[in-house]
């Protein structure tokens, strides 16, 4: 295993794997890269969270996640892929980064502050309950203290345990040995069995195990948990949504469907996803009717989603949020947007609301996904399946197409964002070359254009001319 | 064409295969450097929702009809 020596090794991407993510051209090694790299920044921030706890020096948040920091080293002295697995999780990436930013404006220095300081410590001290899964999987003997939240204590990836305390932050004892582990508080105690019998979890008196959905396909399988409890994924929710063993249900259909599609139709997207992907944060819609789909690169490996209506609905999302995934992940390894170049305002076709130029990339990237999803499906289903997909494939290459031309000539863009939006393009010109009914073309042109008439009156701009002179500053 | 990445101001660290009992080493300076690099906006946009760390770095689509 290397050293964090001065001679430090960068994440790097040549040109040609630029240009294959850059037209859509994934492959299991490609994206395995992105995947290692996105451990790597996790890696970056627990360090630094470590640093910081030290730092501060007080209310015993240093010695609980010294405690963690030593039982993940020995665990990933015997099995490092278990604890990368760990590290490369959504909620880690979610928490290291949310950990630091607290720590680096704490509270401490802040009279009168001491709930804050008792919250801080429970979120920071989350980690240790990523160092009691891992102590559980190396069967490893160990003394943790575990942050007791709203009376719930999570350990990622397995479930959650009910605890009979106050809605206070508190904290339990967590003993584990070759046999398993022992999790108490004051009088209450729950064992806990050694890692790998999910039904003997799922047995225990105020145990509830994690939920997960699966799919294979066409030789390709993805195993995904349904996180509706995280602590830091919660924080994403904008519309909460309890998940029940019938919703569970509801969610394994659906994906059952979109995963058929997906290995059968886009093949290469399937085999990101099942490199990537590795969590859903089920949503309710923002109102009905109106689904909602997210990602973050905090968060990366997982999609927040709304139940999708059909299986089809289902493909297209994760399709779109993939592409989010794969371009974030590059964004970690190269500068493609310069942050000291001005940003401003301006039409995105995809959104309502106006949206900063840098933005724009992200959304270019995402339909250009989707496009292509579409393109693909049009050759495939009944006659109606068709006209449908050839009119979405017709109105989002469109946009995306005026998406890249409003790019084009924006200096906020490196020569690698310039290289990478020019072979977007050059793709989409494949894409549009292939025979589509000029009908498709027509629809989405009137769309696409009371869209954009709808948005110059919504914001008082009469026309392009006077978008220009109304840039609204941010 | 040279490789994109490689220095501590412009490319992410690679730490993947680094043991967790060796990142001490990793000289304070190098950290902030690569932190700094890490933590600047990168096609950021939503600030409608909830954000880790204050930064949303978030992506979220709603269908437009």
């Amino acid at each position: 295993m290397k050293e964090a020596s001065s001679g430090a090794d960068f994440h790097q991407l040549a040109p040609a794997d630029l240009m294959a993510l850059a037209g859509g051209h994934y492959t299991e090694s490609l994206i395995h890269r992105l995947r290692a790299a996105e451990l790597s920044k996790n890696v970056l921030l627990l360090e630094a969270v470590r640093r910081e706890a030290i730092r501060i020096g007080s209310d015993g948040i240093g010695t609980i996640i010294d405690s963690a920091c030593e039982v993940l080293r020995t665990a990933q002295a015997s099995r490092p892929g278990a604890v990368a697995r760990l590290l490369t999780l959504p909620n880690f990436g979610l928490w290291a980064v949310e950990s630091l930013t607290r720590l680096r404006t704490s509270p401490q220095q802040q009279p009168g502050k001491q709930r804050d300081v008792t919250v801080l410590k429970a979120d920071v001290g989350h980690l240790a309950t990523f160092a009691a899964v891992a102590a559980l999987r190396t069967q490893q003997h160990c003394q943790l203290k575990l942050p007791i939240r709203d009376g719930v204590i999570h350990l990622p990836t397995l479930g959650r345990v009910t605890v009979p305390v106050g809605s206070s932050p508190s904290w339990a004892y967590f003993v584990s040995d070759s046999h398993g582990g022992t999790i108490a508080s004051g009088s209450w105690k729950l064992h806990l069995l050694a890692t790998g019998s999910p039904s003997a979890w799922g047995a225990m008196i105020d145990w509830t195990p994690a939920h997960n959905v699966t799919a294979k396909s066409h030789g390709l399988a993805i195993r995904l948990s349904l996180e509706d409890s995280d602590p830091f994924l919660s924080q994403l929710i904008p519309a909460p949504y309890a998940i029940s063993p019938e919703l569970v249900k509801e969610w394994q259909e659906r994906l059952t469907g979109a995963w058929e599609f997906l290995t059968h139709y886009h093949r290469n997207i399937a085999l990101g996803l099942a490199e990537a992907l590795t969590a859903i944060v089920p949503s309710a819609e923002l109102e009905h009717g109106q689904p909602i789909t997210a990602t973050s690169g905090w968060a990366w490996g997982a999609v927040l989603l709304s139940l999708p209506s059909d299986k089809l609905s289902f493909a297209e999302a994760l399709t779109h949020e993939f592409h989010h995934m794969v371009l974030a992940a590059v964004e970690d390894i190269i500068t493609l947007i310069n942050s000291a170049t001005h940003d401003d305002l301006c039409y995105a076709p995809w959104r309502d609301d106006p949206r900063p130029r840098s933005a724009l990339l992200q959304g270019s990237y995402a339909f250009f996904g989707v496009a292509g999803f579409w393109l693909r499906q049009s050759y495939a289903g009944s006659s109606a399946d068709k006209q449908r997909a050839e009119i979405e494939f017709a109105r989002r290459s469109q946009n995306v197409s005026d998406a890249l031309a409003e790019l084009r000539n924006w200096a906020g863009l490196t020569d690698a964002g310039h290289l990478f939006i020019s072979k977007m393009a050059d793709q989409l010109a494949k894409m549009l070359a292939e025979p589509v009914n000029p009908s498709a073309h027509a629809t989405a042109r009137q769309v696409n254009s009371e869209h954009r008439a709808r948005w110059l009156r919504t914001h008082e701009i009469r026309d392009d001319a006077d978008l220009v002179h109304h840039r609204l500053d941010i | 064409m040279a490789e994109f990445a490689g220095n501590a101001g412009s490319g992410l660290l690679d730490l993947s295969a680094t043991s967790l009992a060796d990142l001490p080493q990793l000289g304070d300076e190098m950290l902030e450097i690569a932190l700094d690099r890490l933590m600047q906006p990168c096609g950021d946009g939503n600030d409608d929702m909830p954000a880790a760390g204050g930064r949303a770095r978030i992506w979220q689509n709603y269908r437009t009809v």
